[in-house]
């Protein structure tokens, strides 16, 4: 059966055109504005996705309301520039230099880790559809399963990744697939938005 | 000459250095999104408001941007226009692209905003077009068109009066200002904003 979605957002234009857009307003069963977050009852929705570059006040306001959705049974996904580790436990974060340039060099590569497969996130994409910028990678803990990866020789760390979390699990990306999306920019960021969409809604 | 912009700060890294340059940072004060109430306006004679503020906020907080433009102020906008906090400024419009020639930049009136500056810079950063608009608001009747896009010459970059006797000044993109350490005379244009806003209010 698939799964209920919450969509947290901030009220900038890239949140409002990517969550509109007709390829994606079907996946959230729920849309909360983030300054509204501490009355809302996450309870019922099986997945709570928060927008990338959402303000971070309200998200450090209702860090401890967040980890116990996941902690009790739900998946929380996090993506990327919303500074998850200055608000919730355990994530660990480096900032790294932003390559926006890569694809002019011929040959050019983003530097990730061949993935694997066999993960579902890749049933409904390709890695090389996950390809535009990052701003920093993770390093996630022991039980994590780390879905996209840099490679040792380009620094290393985990672009996208899901890990338990007390009964539920934390799921977490540096890309920014809304802010492109909505900025009519990078196609590859509507796809891999799309990618993760599929994924948590199975 | 006392500060008199007030610029509302995200947190989101987009005030490019506008806040930091030497030629504008002695005119500009800066207030979180989430501290701005409206009342700091009558302090100012301008508002610069950019891509990634909180536009749901800003429409919650329209009845003081409404008093501020019929009191004969001035509003400087760049972004997308989601929700209609603009008297007079359509919702965004996105391009679509058949031709190189959609991503050219054409300047159809003088505006001392961009007094120096080439359309190629525009157009162009490191030999990539598309990273000065990618899409427009739709503009009041009485509008001065600035500058236009592609090959539908949409109004990209406008000013006009207010029926209330305001001054809008639209730039349907990344903020003006987010160039203004670049070597390139899109440079310009944060620092040329600053200079003809000082010469207008003196």
């Amino acid at each position: 059966m698939s799964k209920k979605i919450a969509l947290i957002e901030g009220g900038t234009y890239y949140h409002h055109f990517t969550m509109t857009d007709s390829r994606f307003a079907g996946f959230f069963d729920k849309i909360i504005y983030v300054s509204e977050l501490a009355s809302e009852d996450l309870s019922s929705y099986d997945v709570v996705m928060i927008a990338d570059r959402t303000h971070q006040k309200f998200l450090k306001e209702n860090a401890q309301k967040l980890e116990e959705y996941a902690k009790n049974g739900g998946t929380l996904c996090i993506l990327g520039e919303n500074g998850a580790h200055l608000w919730f436990e355990g994530i660990n974060y480096k900032p790294t230099e932003t390559n926006f340039w890569w694809w002019l060099d011929s040959g050019g590569d983003i530097g990730y880790k061949k993935e694997d497969t066999s993960h579902p996130f890749f049933e409904n994409i390709r890695l090389g559809e996950c390809k535009w910028h990052y701003h920093g990678v993770f390093e996630p803990g022991r039980d994590a399963k780390k879905i996209i990866e840099r490679k040792e020789e380009e620094g290393g760390g985990t672009i996208l990744f899901e890990e338990p979390y007390g009964k539920g699990r934390i799921v977490a990306t540096s890309l920014d697939p809304f802010y492109h999306t909505g900025s009519n920019f990078m196609p590859n960021a509507a796809k891999f938005l799309s990618g993760v969409l599929r994924w948590l809604k199975d | 000459m006392k500060k008199f912009a007030l610029y509302i700060n995200t947190g989101g890294g987009c005030s490019g250095g506008i806040l930091a340059h030497s030629e504008t940072r002695d005119y500009i004060d800066s207030v979180d999104m989430y501290d701005f109430t409206g009342e700091e306006l009558k302090n100012y004679e301008v508002l610069l408001i950019g891509t990634d503020a909180d536009q749901r906020r800003l429409m919650e907080l329209k009845s003081h941007i409404d008093a501020f433009l019929a009191s004969g102020k001035t509003v400087i906008f760049c972004g997308a226009i989601a929700y209609p906090f603009l008297d007079g400024v359509g919702k965004f419009e996105k391009m679509y692209y058949s031709s190189y020639l959609d991503y050219a930049v054409t300047p159809v009136a003088g505006h001392p905003i961009w007094e120096g500056v080439k359309p190629s810079d525009m157009m162009m950063r490191r030999g990539v077009a598309g990273f000065y608009a990618r899409g427009f608001n739709p503009p009041p009747s009485n509008a001065l068109i600035i500058n236009t896009l592609g090959s539908g010459k949409h109004p990209i970059d406008y000013e006009f009066k207010t029926l209330s006797g305001g001054r809008v000044v639209v730039h349907s993109g990344n903020n003006l200002w987010l160039f203004i350490d670049d070597d390139t005379t899109s440079a310009k244009m944060g620092t040329n904003l600053i200079n003809w806003l000082k010469k207008e209010i003196a």
